[in-house]
Parts: C-alpha cells; sequence; structure tokens
C-alpha cells in the first residue's frame, strides 16, 4: 500500500469508527423522537415513513397521567434549588478561596466526600427524617435533598472560577474605595459570571434529573418528571409511545441548557486575567 | 497629600519575619523608594501603609490620623499594582472612573471630565472604549496609572509598577513617572529592585534587606556614602569592589600582602575595603599603586569592564570604551585615595575616622 492510500484508509478508519459511536449515542434519542410521534399500533414497527401524530402528547398531559403538574414541580424544585445553591455556595466559594480560616483544607475535603457516599445507603435515613417532620412528598423536602447533592458540587466549581480571579484586581478595587461586599458585587461577580451560569446549569440539570431520591421520598403530589415516567407502565404492558412522548419533554429543557453552557463554558475556560 | 509615618512596624508570618521594628518618616510630596532584594520585606511594608496588611505590631499614620484600624478605602491611598490589577470587564473609561463612583467624592457628572483629564495626562484618550485586554502592557500600565491619578489621594503607592514592561518601554515610562510626579506633587511611596529605577525617580532612597531598612538617603548619598557592605554592594553596576585586608599606617594591605592605596584610618588589624570600579584606572605595569592580570575583558559598548586577578582576589574596574586589553596580561591599577570606603567585616559597617 502507498503512503497516500494508507493516509486514506485510517482517514476512513477514523470516519467509520467516528460514525459508529456517534450512532451508538444518537440512535435511542432518534428512536424516541419518531416513537413520541407515533401511535399506540406503529411503535413496535421500525418504520421510518408513518403518519406523525401529536396525541401522544395531548395524552400525556391528560387525566390520569397530568405531566402538566410533574412538570411544575420538576420546575419549581430544580429553579429553587439553583436559587438558593448559587449564592450560597458563592459566598462559600468566596471565602474558602481568599480566607485563610482554620481546618480549610479539612472542610473542603469534607464536603467533597459527602459525595462519595451512596444515595441509596442515605435515602433511607431522609425516609424516616422527613416522615418525622412532615416533608415527606412536598417541594421543600425534594429542594432540601437537591441542595444537599448540589452545594458540594457547586461549591467546588465555583471555587475553581474565583479561585482564577487575580487577587490583585480585588485589591485594587479594595484600596480604590470599595468594601468587601462593593468587590464582591462590583469585581468578583461579574469576573466570574461565565463560571457562576455553568454551574448553575450544571445544578439546574442534576436537580431536574434526580431520581432516587424523588421515588422514595414523593408519591403522590411533588412527584416530579422522571419519576412520572413510570406512570406509563399499563396492564398491556409499557406504553412506549407515551413514555417517549414525556422522555423528549424532559429532555428539551437539557437540549436548550447545553447549548447556553457550551457558549459560557468557552467564555468560562478562558476568562482568566489581564496580565 | 500627606505625610506617612511608620512607628516600629513588624510583620511576621509565624516564625519568618517579614518586617522588623521598622520606622519611617516619610515627608509630605516626597517621592520615597524603598529598594532591596526580592523577599526584603518592601512590598510587605508597602501593603501595610495601603491597609492590605496588617501589621503584628507598630502604628501607621497617614497624615495625622494612626490607620492601622482603617480599611484600605479609609486610607484614602491610591495604588499602582505590579500585575496592574486592571478590571478585566470594564472599558478603560469605567476602569478610571471606579474610584470616583464607588468613593461618590465628586458629583457623577464631573466624572467624565476628570477621566479625561487623567487619561490625557498619560495618553488614553483614543483608548478609552477599549477594554484592558486590547491593551498593550505598556497602555494597561497607564490605564493603571490614570486610575490613582483620577482623583487626589494622600499618596501614592507603586509595587514595581515597571517590572512586567520590556525593557526599552521601562525607560520611556520612568521619564515618564518622573514628568507625573513633578506635576502633580503628591506623596510617593514607590517599591522597587532596580537601582536605576531608584537613583532617577527618588527624592529619597530606602534600601532594605531582611526586614530593615539598611540605609535611608538621598540616592546622592546612597551611591557615594554608602553606611554598610550590603547597600555598597547591592547599589551600582558592576558592584562595588570589595577587598578584604587590614589597614597599616594609613595603608590598606590585602590578605596577599598588596598595597593598595592610602586610607583615611590609621589601623585596622580587619578590614573591608570598597572602590568603585569607575574610581580604579588601569595604568602601564608598574607605574601605579599594584600590578595585576587581566582575568576578562568585556565590552559593553559604553565601557569595558575589566575583572583583574590580584593574588586571591578580583577587582573590577571599568575603563575607557576604546582601550583593549588581552586576557593573562599585566597592568597596573591606580587607586583614587579620596574614593574609597572601609567596613568593619564583623559587623559590615562602615568605618568612618572622625572628622571624616
Amino acid at each position: 500500500m502507498s503512503a497516500a492510500s494508507r493516509r486514506k484508509f485510517w482517514r476512513t478508519a477514523q470516519a467509520v469508527v467516528i460514525v459508529i459511536a456517534v450512532a451508538i449515542m444518537i440512535i435511542p434519542i432518534i428512536w424516541i423522537f419518531m416513537a413520541a410521534f407515533k401511535s399506540h399500533v406503529d411503535v413496535y414497527q421500525l418504520k421510518l415513513l408513518f403518519k406523525p401524530t401529536f396525541s401522544n402528547f395531548a395524552t400525556v398531559f391528560a387525566s390520569p397521567y397530568k405531566l402538566g403538574d410533574k412538570l411544575v414541580n420538576s420546575t419549581i424544585v430544580a429553579t429553587t434549588t439553583v436559587a438558593i445553591a448559587i449564592p450560597v455556595a458563592t459566598l462559600a466559594s468566596y471565602s474558602f478561596s481568599r480566607f485563610r480560616m482554620r481546618g480549610e483544607t479539612t472542610m473542603l475535603v469534607m464536603i467533597l466526600a459527602t459525595q462519595f457516599v451512596p444515595a441509596v445507603v442515605i435515602v433511607l435515613p431522609f425516609f424516616v427524617m422527613f416522615r418525622d417532620v412532615g416533608l415527606l412528598d412536598t417541594r421543600t423536602g425534594l429542594v432540601l435533598v437537591n441542595l444537599a447533592i448540589v452545594m458540594p458540587f457547586a461549591i467546588w466549581m465555583i471555587k475553581g472560577f474565583i479561585d482564577g480571579i487575580p487577587i490583585d484586581t480585588e485589591e485594587a478595587a479594595m484600596v480604590d474605595g470599595s468594601t468587601r461586599l462593593q468587590v464582591i458585587r462590583n469585581i468578583v461577580l461579574p469576573m466570574a459570571a461565565p463560571g457562576l451560569i455553568t454551574s448553575g446549569i450544571f445544578c439546574f440539570i442534576i436537580a431536574w434529573n434526580e431520581f432516587l431520591f424523588a421515588l422514595i421520598i414523593t408519591n403522590k403530589e411533588s412527584v416530579t418528571l422522571p419519576i412520572g415516567l413510570a406512570l406509563f407502565k399499563a396492564e398491556e404492558g409499557d406504553l412506549w409511545n407515551l413514555l417517549s412522548a414525556a422522555g423528549i419533554i424532559i429532555m428539551l429543557p437539557m437540549f436548550v441548557l447545553a447549548l447556553i453552557i457550551r457558549r459560557h463554558f468557552v467564555q468560562g475556560m478562558t476568562m482568566g486575567a489581564v496580565r | 497629600m500627606a505625610r506617612i509615618l511608620l512607628k516600629n512596624i513588624t510583620k511576621r508570618w509565624g516564625d519568618f519575619v517579614a518586617v522588623d521594628r521598622q520606622s519611617l518618616d516619610i515627608k509630605d510630596r516626597e517621592f520615597l523608594v524603598l529598594l532591596g532584594p526580592s523577599g526584603c520585606g518592601k512590598t510587605t511594608t508597602m501593603r501595610m501603609i495601603a491597609g492590605l496588611e496588617e501589621p503584628t505590631a507598630g502604628e501607621v499614620w497617614i497624615g495625622d490620623r494612626m490607620v492601622n484600624d482603617d480599611l484600605p478605602k479609609d486610607r484614602d491611598v491610591a495604588m499602582v499594582f505590579q500585575n496592574y490589577g486592571l478590571y478585566p470587564h470594564m472599558s478603560v473609561f469605567n476602569n478610571i472612573a471606579y474610584p470616583l463612583k464607588i468613593r461618590k467624592s465628586v458629583p457623577r457628572s464631573r466624572i467624565p471630565e476628570l477621566v479625561n483629564e487623567a487619561a490625557e495626562r498619560v495618553e488614553l484618550v483614543p483608548f478609552l472604549h477599549r477594554r484592558p485586554r486590547e491593551l498593550s502592557g505598556g497602555q494597561r500600565q497607564r490605564v493603571a496609572l490614570a486610575r490613582a491619578i483620577v482623583r487626589e489621594p494622600q499618596a501614592f503607592l507603586m509595587d514595581e509598577p515597571l517590572s512586567n514592561l520590556d525593557a526599552k518601554l521601562r525607560v520611556t515610562m520612568r521619564a515618564e513617572l518622573k514628568h507625573l510626579s513633578h506635576e502633580l506633587q503628591i506623596t510617593t511611596v514607590y517599591v522597587t529592585h532596580d537601582q536605576i529605577e531608584a537613583m532617577t525617580l527618588a527624592d529619597r532612597i530606602g534600601v532594605m534587606n531582611e526586614g530593615k531598612i539598611r540605609q535611608l538617603g538621598t540616592p546622592d548619598e546612597i551611591y557615594n556614602d554608602p553606611a554598610n557592605i550590603f547597600v555598597a554592594d547591592f547599589i551600582g553596576s558592576p558592584s562595588m569592589n570589595l577587598i578584604s585586608g587590614r589597614v597599616e599606617g594609613h595603608q590598606f594591605v590585602t590578605v596577599d600582602r598588596h598595597e593598595l592605596t592610602r586610607t583615611a584610618m590609621g589601623a585596622m588589624s580587619q578590614a573591608v575595603l570598597g572602590v568603585r570600579a569607575e574610581d580604579i584606572h588601569v595604568v602601564a605595569a608598574g607605574s601605579g599603586d599594584v600590578d595585576g592580570q587581566v582575568y576578562a575583558a568585556e565590552n559593553t559598548g559604553e565601557n569595558v569592564v575589566l575583572t583583574l586577578q590580584l593574588g586571591g582576589q578580583r577587582i573590577t574596574c571599568k575603563e575607557d570604551r576604546y582601550i583593549r586589553f588581552s586576557i593573562g596580561e599585566t597592568v597596573g591599577l591606580k587607586f583614587d585615595s579620596n574614593k574609597n570606603y572601609l567596613f568593619d567585616p564583623s559587623t559590615g559597617d562602615r568605618v568612618r575616622s572622625p572628622g571624616n
């Protein structure tokens, strides 16, 4: 084989590998997309040409499934989680980044270590505690659980961004006449903004997709979308067309957020200092 | 504008003493340079004046106020940082305007006028709408300067402001700083490890080492009348010749028993003789005070720097740029008997004869 044809061979081989990898990830999503628009009878047939219908979406929002309620629950829980987690985590990260305190490293490691505990292990204590204080099946309870899940993550991520802001810039602002809070508001927050947005979106995704805790501590009133999927198991088997329609409703916000995050993430990475 | 007074300030981190019971009286409108090698405590001293570092002991006075417990914002000083400390998310205009906006010291309507005035002084007017990242190093430096001069602070604090610039730009900016400080007449503390910056800019220089000012004086005093071996060695390029020996009958004799030059002191059993390279002259072998062999000859363009072997010691001298020497050649050395300094090797301090 000549050098040119060998190069061509490898390039083709590369392309094939990439196509296979992409297909493995994309085909299930395509399948779901098609199933969501198929009628019940068409679902099990792999036909590409079918008459699309929106009735699945209408059905999942109607009684008895009422996916709309779950959508509201998910939105409220995820949004509230982010709205609390990001400001609190920002202040915590700022303190970890800028102030020297006793036991700082230990605290940081402990925060991270909470993530090593398998969720199944702590879900039962959570259940018992929530039952005792009346937080079972409430959105407040879910927000609390989600905060416990995302906070360590948010603190570590935001700390990384704040560490990247040169201390000179903050000191300059202090000498220029700012209080510590003004420094945070006028200098740190704008400079860390891409990082805060990225962290916020990651936290939203985690809270939005959270399954295990929601499964155990909710049953009726505050059921979220991922748990709602279980509704579509009927006596006649899994209602794939409805499951798919609900799946798309869960995925759509994630697609939008992924697009936003892509832009900010690059900005966040290249933010850096002016030297 | 104000006098800055440091009373016995000390900064310790654990066992490490960064600044050691240092007192300093900086006069109103004075340009004081703190000069020293890295880690000598000069930046820490300045940061304690700014309020960015809390003294472990001692007092900092700005004007007639003791400011130890004041936040940086309440000390009314302006600082220029080594890395400039610009706000990358703001335009140049807003960078310069920030101290005015945050202090609310002037009515909002006057801000554009003041910013323009400051920008004009440092020739930044065409760049006011740009972001710092779109500027060159020298322009960023000017933004930092403009931000400092836009208001009238009690004092300027400058922490190695030129050290991030390339050599050529540094010389230009140095001259601009000199001009600016002459125009503004505001008390300035300037930290640097560059002796040329110190010599050219300062009204007075404080040469620091190991947390203490080793000598405080005008550039002239520091250069021509060093108080100890550290200052003598640190100032000057090439650094001063420090030759070990003793003094017998007003005559300095090296450890290798070469008689070099007459001295003011009559007798010292142990002494270090300091002579600047430009105060030693090369003459024909046999016709000077002593003969030595050429160890190296370096042509810097403006001079020839000659290193001579004299017994176990080496002596550098500066000669006219047109004179050529070959290595190993024997030449004579003539010392200027008025321009030498004697130090006590045990204390490092200068030894002066009574009446000199």
